[in-house]
């Protein structure tokens, strides 16, 4: 019994890191339509960044606020110059630069700050016993992070202007330009932001899984499962998806399948869900008139 | 934000490389409704396109209350009063109808002032108040229609521009809209150019008009001496 | 979205009499490469010939994924994974010894064709990105499947299977085992290539067409729309299986890391390079994906990822904008007047 919680807690844990690369996700797909296949290579270089400025010398505060400032400045700068001139380019196009930021990124990783794995302190380890130890002081952490930032992101979307501007943009830029919206700044901030959650997954994610340039390429597709599972467009679907997912793989690694599997399960899982229901646990209906 | 007067002159418009206007020149006198008239390709739309800069190069000076607006982007126009409903409607299918609404306050600041436009939204038109909170793709064409005026009309504008609001809409929801913008204008002073391929309606609610033909303007003036223009009646009216 | 095709006007494509001269020469341009690889067959040998017919191999994978992406609008980032059964079918038939090589291929591409139908049915229900992310997961759960325990005894597990090269059947045509592999080679893609071709200009092309531009429209005049996108599944996946299977023939090894997302991604660079519909492209992509990770090593080790990404970059940046140069060329050099007096300033 106390087995099965760890492996809950644990796996909540994990959903955790899952539902913030989803949310960032779920950020880019809200703010212009489409899936950032980078989204964890961005992640991981912004955590290059923080650990740098650490063996720099700096505080783990320093150093996390600098990677998420860097991580909201790459996102934008992505959008700027490799998006902006693919405004309506096909579907093909936009994949195919996101697939080679995602190539780019990983190597120059490599090449700038080398392929060993290094670890990295977390500053939620002073809650370790906190909730009779039923999970790390770092999973503690994360879980609270993880429900800041949905929160946040939620009320952002349902209760801003900017919000809802961003929204507007992303389903038509040319009525929103209508209504006087200047998507082109709209766009920019909402890659800055899901570049900054982005970072975030990053740092709560190397303490775990040990930072080096593959640090995201095994989570990045349950950040994608989680987001499609909840719902590539809902922010608290994409929690819910992550934490789903990283509940879900746990028990059935554990009890059913053996570790090999575990991935394929989860992705069986991803491809299931989008088959029955296309938008997500909780994503928009799509509504097309011919 | 009330004037409103538009001047556009030796306007050139094209798309790529095909031009579609040549040398237009059209004026929506503060207070007034305009027509914009001619058959299909004539390029009405395009000039109500031209003014938004929206999807079109053009070449030209276009005006409103003495600021040349023909060098700005699409958003700085609206910003400036210009609303644009334009043919298809825009309409925000995945968001709500309030939200579709407020999208168009998007870039006001008075918060009072914003949910007083939207009260008098709704009672502008009751319909949409029931349907606040629904998504705005399952209503209908007429409905979608006043959704989009509304958006419009949230804006605050100085110059409201719509392309074909009558399009595949039935008789007597088309006599409900241009009741509504006739009502409008002589309460609020609000200027409107409308593109119509309905001429008897369009004739009926503006008070002067211009009419089209392959880029150019042929016809020009008051909707009485259009009317009673025999090439208009022979070519639109059918008379 | 919505407003894009309700408002978006195109400039009309004026057809120049140079165009229609043009269709009578990809019969003949065709003729002379299947002749000028009969001849390659017999002049190459060794490392030669065994780079054109990867050169092939990955021509034909990169058409498979083009016909699905071009002609049907449908992306995919998992096309590996087809690639990966393709060859693992020919391998598994060959070392069981349930078929020659020569059934061996054909086999691989009723499966991966079913296979393909099958994955293709439910992923229509997926758009754009949705799909991409799909057959994404695809392309990475089917390594770990094919190294899994329990499939062992077939797929070799981690270590592959090893099988044992193809000879040619009779000494007549004094052909090297790998001249041999090419000629087999050269033949499946002239073949695959052929019934592609009269594939798209019949009424499948047409009504794959009709579902990538307006699928909506599509299913209101008749056209079975999951029928047709699982059909060109497929077929997509048919044709890269083929290329699978051949890849085997030629390196006479299947292991589950030859098959890792990378290969996936390069598919559609692949792809990206050359257009939606162009032939010729595909060969182009095939010479750039074979010999861009050998450049590439030479010149840097660590570079060939940051390599391989700037490809794709420029391969869709730069394609189009020369597109679009023969394009405005074409239309100046066929169109009437009217074309001069355009162009105003913005």
């Amino acid at each position: 019994m106390i087995e099965l919680t760890q492996q809950i807690a644990a796996g909540f844990v994990n959903g955790c890191i899952y539902a913030m690369l989803a949310l960032a996700l779920v950020m880019i797909y809200r703010a212009t339509n489409h899936v950032n296949f980078a989204q964890g290579e961005m992640a991981m270089f912004s955590t290059y960044i923080a650990w740098s400025l650490m063996q720099a010398g700096f505080s783990y505060w320093v150093a996390a606020c600098g990677a998420i400032a860097f991580g909201f400045v790459a996102g934008a700068l992505v959008e700027r110059v490799a998006l902006r001139p693919l405004h309506d380019a096909p579907v093909l196009a936009v994949v195919t630069v996101f697939v080679a930021l995602m190539i780019i990124v990983q190597s120059a990783a490599g090449i700038l700050f080398g392929h060993e794995s290094h670890g990295i302190d977390s500053p939620f380890d002073q809650w370790a016993g906190v909730g009779q130890g039923l999970l790390s002081g770092h999973g503690l952490g994360t879980v609270a992070v993880t429900l800041v930032v949905l929160a946040a992101m939620s009320a952002f979307f349902k209760f801003t202007r900017l919000g809802l501007a961003m929204r507007a943009a992303a389903l038509s830029p040319l009525s929103s330009s209508l209504s006087g919206v200047n998507v082109s700044r709209v766009l920019l901030l909402g890659w800055g932001v899901a570049g900054a959650i982005g970072a975030v997954a990053g740092l709560l994610a190397a303490p775990a899984v040990f930072l080096s340039p593959h640090m995201m390429s095994g989570i990045m597709i349950y950040g994608f499962a989680a987001a499609v599972v909840g719902g590539v467009d809902s922010p608290v679907g994409a929690v819910i998806g992550g934490l789903l997912l990283g509940i879900g793989e746990n028990l059935l690694g554990a009890y059913v399948t053996g570790n090999e599997l575990k991935l394929t399960f989860a992705l069986i899982v991803m491809f299931a869900i989008l088959v029955v229901r296309p938008h997500g646990l909780l994503g928009g209906r799509s509504i097309q008139r011919v | 934000m009330t004037p409103g007067h538009l001047s556009v002159r030796d306007l050139h418009a094209a798309y790529h490389t095909v031009p579609v206007l040549k040398s237009v020149d059209i004026d929506v006198p503060q207070g007034g409704i305009t027509a914009l008239l001619g058959a299909n390709g004539a390029g009405k739309t395009t000039v109500l396109r031209a003014v938004s800069k929206a999807l079109v190069h053009i070449r030209g000076r276009i005006v409103l209350d003495g600021k040349r607006i023909d060098g700005l982007g699409t958003d700085a126009i609206a910003r400036l009063g210009v609303a644009h409903v334009p043919d298809g409607r825009g309409t925000f299918t995945q968001l709500t109808v309030e939200e579709n609404l407020l999208v168009g306050a998007i870039t006001r600041t008075d918060r009072a002032g914003i949910r007083a436009d939207l009260r008098r939204m709704y009672d502008l038109f009751p319909k949409l108040e029931e349907y606040r909170h629904k998504m705005a793709g399952f209503l209908s064409g007429g409905e979608q229609q006043m959704v989009a005026i509304a958006r419009a009309l949230m804006l605050r504008p100085r110059l409201l521009m719509l392309d074909e609001p009558s399009f595949g809409l039935a008789p007597m929801v088309v006599r409900q809209i241009f009741g509504v913008l006739a009502q409008i204008n002589r309460d609020t002073g609000l200027s409107i150019l409308i593109v119509e391929q309905n001429v008897r309606l369009a004739l009926e609610l503006a008070h002067q008009a211009y009419v089209l033909e392959t880029g150019r303007v042929i016809l020009g003036g008051t909707s009485e001496s259009l009317r009673a223009d025999s090439r208009v009646r022979a070519a639109y009216l059918g008379i | 979205m919505s407003d894009k095709t309700t408002m978006r006007l195109d400039a009309p494509a004026l057809p120049s009499p140079r165009a229609a001269a043009a269709f009578q020469r990809p019969h003949a341009v065709a003729a002379v490469c299947v002749l000028l690889a009969l001849w390659a067959v017999f002049a190459l040998h060794g490392y030669w010939s065994f780079k054109l017919a990867s050169v092939l191999v990955l021509a034909l994978a990169v058409r498979g994924l083009q016909l699905l992406i071009g002609t049907s609008g449908q992306v995919s980032l998992g096309h590996g994974a087809f690639f990966a059964i393709g060859a693992y079918a020919a391998g598994i038939t060959m070392s069981q010894g349930w078929l020659s090589p020569y059934l061996a291929i054909p086999a691989a591409i009723a499966l991966c064709s079913a296979l393909g139908f099958l994955f293709g049915l439910p992923a229509v229900r997926l758009a754009g990105p949705y799909l991409a992310l799909g057959t994404f997961a695809l392309a990475i759960a089917l390594p770990q499947l094919l190294k899994h325990p329990a499939l062992e005894d077939w797929t070799g597990g981690v270590s592959g299977l090893s099988l044992d090269p193809i000879t040619a059947p009779f000494e007549g045509l004094a052909l090297h085992a790998d001249q041999w592999v090419l000629l087999i080679t050269v033949a499946w893609t002239a073949v695959v290539y052929l019934v592609l071709h009269r594939l798209v200009n019949g009424p499948a092309g047409l009504a794959w067409l009709t579902l990538r531009d307006h699928p909506t429209a599509a299913s209101a005049v008749g056209v079975d729309v999951r029928k047709w996108k699982a059909a060109a599944f497929a077929v997509s996946a048919g044709v890269v299986g083929a290329a699978g299977a051949l890849n085997t023939c030629l390196t006479n090894f299947v292991s589950p890391d030859n098959f890792p997302i990378f290969l996936s991604l390069s598919l559609l660079v692949g792809v990206s390079i050359a257009g939606p519909k162009s032939i010729a492209g595909t060969f182009v992509a095939a010479v750039f994906l074979s010999f861009t990770p050998d450049v590439a090593e030479k010149l840097s080790q660590e570079l060939t990822g940051v390599l391989y990404g700037l490809v794709m970059l420029v391969a869709v940046f730069v394609v189009p904008m020369l597109r679009r140069w023969r394009r405005r060329l074409a239309m100046r050099g066929g169109a009437g007047p009217d074309a001069a007096q355009s162009t105003p300033s913005k």
